[in-house]
């Protein structure tokens, strides 16, 4: 009686512990996954969308997947929702299980199957719809197991096949798996216990015969191919696997058939595990002990914190929250292009750019602008820059093509968002119509998507908004091909149009720093007083500095603009190291790496692309 | 006590009685007060005072307008067909196919009232002319988003027109995910197309009767595989253009993409022996040569000639002309002189994609400011070149303020579809026209969906619409099947 207590308890804290650890996992370390995958989504509430989605084999977990992606819209929702998905998902492993051994001292196994569910979902092209399918899988299993007479049993087995390829797709090979694991080891423990003469106080199994075993593999192996041929025409792994466990279609990973064949592999494992009711602590530490390193082990595996960082700045600067991007770039310096180029955005956004833009390490005019890739990620942050510094018309091809290669081949809520946005800009109301149409029916985006509808057609309140107005202002007047690498030219032209751009000044300033071109940085120098600077800044200032001291002996003299004294008094120690210092750039690097001077003395930046 | 409860059973009685009188009061008010409007309701899509054919599939429609209910009657000479509904008309098919039928050359007549705030509001009525000309039953079409340079998911449909089926033709997802383009019928015949599949296996497949044969049409002497291809009438030959296209991407708002050619030819393309046969009237060093399309006798070429320039520099003042050549079926190679049937020089514009008709009368064009690309140029319109006495007809009722271009024949030359972008300037949808004995067009209508909401969340464009006398003999599946089976065929290039 204690042992049955404890072990109640065990497993109540054991789950408990488990669903607070993804919780807060979610919560707390990887929530900007989460947001990643709402905005790369564009889920519709309406009777064609759903109609559309249940006319692929496995639509229905990808309707509901998606439904339930679209709550990661809220911080805490998204990882509300993976929680109890993954409980519902182990109870119901639970619940198999126990068909084959029903000692509960082994109830931590169950846990293994909403563990490799947590894992693959860590990484980003494996959509919610995934654990949905396994989890109707699992339940379809569950079902299954609990009739008793063999020949329902086997009618059962046949329409739920069917209706799991239907509704969950792939995972109706997970079902078939644990259906004949399920009738071999079930017979076998029958035996087993005829054997032992423990018979009396079960129903004796009997098991399904060969053949309705193989009726059940060949209709698994023919179900895909009937529907490949008179339903939906999509290539042979698809109609197997269906698209709703992975985004990218041109591959299987091997995740995918691992995911499906684990539920009846753990059944193979318990039913080798002693089935006496005798409660095994001892088996219950080493569980533990074994899911703990296994647990280690799989986010090793399978999380990427260099993505989440990535997806952090993403996320804060398609929110505005510029300041953040700042603070958490302090914390944690952007490691690649995509984070810098975000960071730099922020510092614009804030009037810091060039205050600010040496602290951090730059690495050449890639963390300024973002090079044109067929892949969503860099066009898609790349379009911030672009609607950002006025530029709607190239903001609007990035953010167009990022949608169009969106892994899962769907439609990006972020991408629609912006689209009705720069088309609104664009003065192309009948378009941004459309965009605002499919925004209207959605759950998170309908109360803006209704906002915005007001402003077509309506000049005066388009150019008196605060945001579209100024992008307006911005807007390129005089044509000319949009590529990245003539960045300097259309920021010359969007500067001449409208000198008061401050956005544009900044990143042309910071474009010429980065390239070390000193010449046309200090031609431009003198724009500031237009710009409405009341002091230059530092990065502008130790730039100034080092020109000056080029070109005279006396760089503290006679200076042409206003420097501070902090500025010089740097100065004069950086260059008095850099001048008598066999290491000085190990010295400097201590003090004066967030400088200009550094910058220009000891970084090399790569300026092939620059035109 | 029973007193009381006969009371109060009365008091209920006579209460409800009341209230049932003020509902039905109520109610009957409501739709006795009804405003009447000298205007036309406004629906999309716009089927007001269109002319259809007789074959075409229920035109559904929606009112544009926010009503909660709408009372439609469409009527004609033996019967009509009430609708109420919602903000949307379901036309019930079997009665459409009986009332059209019935109006053959004649009008139905469409009332509609709508009620919004409280109030019913008739609309005037307006007129769904049907016409006796039967249109090609099919449609086939590439669906495709209208982006920059990125493409993911294609699939070329074929919709039949009589109802709402479509399906897929050839999708790109079971060719490795190669661009599929170009579908084109030998005159309207879907026993015989091609298309192109462009990726490391692909090629041109040319299909005769759901037979398929692929082709690898680029050689060492010409510029390109074939890009834009026009059958001869005998089945024999394919004209091709050649180009190297570049895309561009404007910057100011009302432009979006500008695609050109830095180099291009036509080429004619011998499918029974497999060979490009040489012609340099079609290939000179000093013209931009594209577009080709075969006279309707077979004896001339029809193309689009531009003095050859340097591009990008000159994108915007390059426009083509619309040239012929006489062409010899026996041999394959055109004659030596080329005659400027609409000249850029005369008309300030550009020609694009001549397309003759079926019954050689003739020749229906795209006329826009400069270059070779339609379909993001606004102001691309269709023109209409009578060969009889070589006057071209711009088309004011078929034409709007967004591009309106790629469009393709029926067989009895008196329907034609083009893909028009003038709902939003961006989606292209399938309109089609009618033209009359005397070459006079009528008002273009939209391919009817059985749901009219279906463009609001259609994300996709109509790309090349093609009408065909039939469906095409081939799925998805016997494409991917002869994509993977069948090595291409190299073609030869030959002087004759």
């Amino acid at each position: 009686m204690e042992d049955n207590k404890l072990l109640k308890y065990t497993e109540y804290l054991f789950t408990g512990l488990f669903l607070s650890g993804v919780f807060i996992f979610f919560a707390f370390f990887y929530n900007n996954h989460l947001h990643f995958e709402e905005e790369t989504q564009l889920f519709l509430l309406t009777g064609d969308f759903f109609k559309a989605k249940m006319g692929l084999p496995g639509g229905f977990s990808g309707w509901i997947g998606q439904f339930l992606t679209q709550f990661y819209f809220v911080s805490l929702a998204g990882p509300l929702v993976i929680t109890i998905l993954l409980f519902l998902m182990q109870r119901v492993t639970y619940r198999i299980l126990s068909t084959i051994n029903d000692n509960r001292s082994f109830f931590i196994v169950s846990f293994l199957v909403p563990l490799n569910a947590m894992l693959i979902i860590c990484d980003e092209f494996y959509p919610l719809s995934a654990v949905i399918g396994v989890l109707i899988s699992l339940l379809a299993g569950w079902i299954y197991t609990t009739i008793a007479g063999n020949s329902r049993r086997f009618v059962a087995g046949l329409l739920l096949i069917a209706l799991t390829y239907c509704l969950a797709g792939g995972s109706f090979l997970s079902l078939l798996a644990v259906i004949v694991v399920f009738e071999i080891l079930s017979a076998a423990r029958a035996r087993k216990n005829r054997v032992l003469g423990k018979t009396n106080d079960t129903p004796v199994f009997r098991m399904l015969r060969i053949w309705q075993l193989l009726i059940y593999i060949i209709i698994s192996a023919g179900i895909p191919l009937f529907a490949r041929q008179f339903l939906v025409q999509e290539p042979i792994g698809l109609a197997y696997f269906s698209e709703f466990y992975y985004d990218l279609r041109i591959e299987v990973p091997k995740a995918i058939p691992i995911m499906f064949a684990l539920p009846a592999i753990l059944m193979i494992i318990i039913y080798f595990l002693p089935s006496r009711e005798k409660i095994f602590k001892a088996a219950i530490f080493i569980q533990i002990a074994l899911f703990i390193p296994a647990v280690i082990f799989g986010l090793k595996l399978w999380t990427n914190f260099r993505a989440e960082e990535i997806m952090k700045y993403d996320y804060l600067v398609r929110m505005n929250r510029w300041n953040e991007v700042i603070k958490y770039a302090e914390k944690t310096p952007p490691r690649n292009n995509l984070s810098l180029a975000m960071l730099n955005l922020s510092l614009a956004k804030t009037g810091t750019m060039g205050d600010r833009m040496f602290n951090f390490r730059q690495k050449g005019t890639g963390g300024l602008f973002l090079s044109f890739a067929k892949e969503y990620v860099a066009p898609m942050m790349g379009s911030e820059i672009y609607y950002q510094l006025g530029l709607v018309n190239a903001s609007q091809e990035y953010s167009f093509e990022s949608m169009e290669t969106t892994p899962d081949l769907g439609k990006s809520v972020r991408s629609v968002k912006r689209l009705a946005e720069t088309n609104l800009i664009n003065g192309n109301y009948e378009v941004a119509r459309k965009y605002l149409k499919l925004l209207e029916r959605t759950v998170f985006y309908r109360n803006w998507a209704h906002k915005t509808e007001k402003y077509l057609y309506n000049e005066d309140l388009i150019n008196n908004d605060p945001e579209y107005g100024d992008k307006r202002k911005m807007i390129i007047k005089k044509d000319f091909f949009f590529k990245t690498e003539i960045m300097e030219g259309a920021l010359n032209m969007l500067l001449q149009q409208n000198p008061k751009n401050k956005m544009a000044f900044q990143y042309l300033m910071g474009f010429y720093l980065i390239n070390k071109d000193l010449r046309n940085f200090m031609d431009r120098v003198p724009m500031m007083n237009d710009l409405g600077y009341t002091s230059i800044p530092v990065g502008y200032q130790e730039a100034i500095m080092y020109v000056v001291g080029l070109s005279t002996d006396n760089p503290m003299e006679g200076l042409p603009y206003k420097i501070s004294s902090d500025t010089k008094l740097r100065m004069q120690a950086y260059a008095s190291i850099y001048t008598t210092r066999d290491n000085a750039q190990e010295l400097l690097s201590k003090e004066f790496s967030g400088t200009y001077w550094y910058y220009l003395h000891y970084c090399k930046v790569d300026i092939k692309n620059v035109k | 006590m029973t007193d009381i409860y006969n009371r109060n059973a009365r008091i209920i009685i006579s209460t409800g009685f009341m209230i049932l009188i003020f509902l039905l009061t109520f109610c009957h008010r409501s739709t006795e007060s009804q405003i009447e409007w000298n205007k036309y309701p406004s629906i999309y899509p716009d089927y007001i005072n269109v002319k259809v054919p007789y074959n075409i599939a229920p035109l559904n429609f929606k009112m544009k307008d926010k009503c909660s209910k709408i009372d439609v009657t469409l009527s004609g000479k033996k019967s009509s067909i009430r609708i109420k509904s919602g903000y949307k008309v379901s036309i019930p098919f079997n009665k459409w196919k009986k009332l059209i039928n019935e109006q053959k050359n004649d009008s139905i007549v469409v009332s509609v009232a709508a009620f919004s705030d409280g109030k019913w509001q008739r609309y005037k009525s307006f007129s769904i002319y049907v016409s006796s000309d039967r249109i090609d039953p099919y449609l086939s079409y590439r669906l495709i988003e209208p982006g920059y340079e990125v493409y993911h998911m294609l699939s070329i449909c074929e919709r039949d027109l009589e109802s709402f089926h479509e399906r897929a033709i050839i999708d790109n997802n079971l060719v490795d995910g190669g661009c599929i383009n170009c579908h084109t019928y030998a005159q309207q015949d879907p026993s015989r197309s091609f298309f192109h599949i462009r990726n490391k296996d692909g090629g041109t497949m040319i299909q005769a009767d759901g037979k398929f044969r692929k082709i690898n049409t680029r050689t060492d002497s010409t510029i390109s595989a074939g890009v834009y291809g026009n059958w001869h009438p005998g089945g024999k030959y394919i004209a091709f253009s050649t180009n190297v296209i570049i895309p561009e991407f404007h910057s100011i708002n009302n432009m979006r993409l500008e695609v050109y050619d830095t180099i291009s030819d036509v080429v004619v393309l011998d499918i029974v022996r497999n060979e490009i046969i040489r012609n340099p009237i079609l290939s000179g060093s000093k013209e931009f040569e594209t577009f080709p399309a075969f006279s309707t006798d077979g004896k001339r070429l029809f193309f689009c000639s531009a003095k050859s320039v340097r591009m990008p520099e000159n994108y915007n003042s390059i426009r083509y002309s619309l040239c012929a050549v006489d062409f010899d079926p026996v041999s394959g190679t055109c004659g030596t002189r080329v005659d400027t049937l609409v000249s850029s020089f005369r008309t300030g514009k550009t020609v694009s994609e001549p397309k003759p008709s079926p019954d050689g009368k003739y020749i229906l064009f795209t006329s826009f400011s400069y270059g070779n690309f339609p379909v993001w140029h606004k102001e691309a319109d269709l023109h209409l070149l009578k060969l009889s006495d070589m006057s071209i007809d711009t088309l004011a009722i078929v034409n709007s303020d967004n591009s309106d271009t790629y469009h393709s024949w029926s067989s009895d030359s008196r329907w034609f579809v083009f893909a028009s972008k003038r709902d939003n300037g961006m989606y292209g949808k399938p309109y089609f026209a009618h033209i009359d004995e005397n070459g006079k067009c009528s008002k273009p209508f939209l391919l009817p969906q059985k749901n009219p909401d279906f463009y609001d969340y259609f994300m996709k464009s109509f790309n090349i619409p093609e009408l065909a006398k039939g469906p095409v003999p081939f799925n998805p599946l016997e494409v991917e099947k002869a994509f993977r089976s069948l090595k291409a065929e190299q073609v030869k290039y030959v002087a004759r």
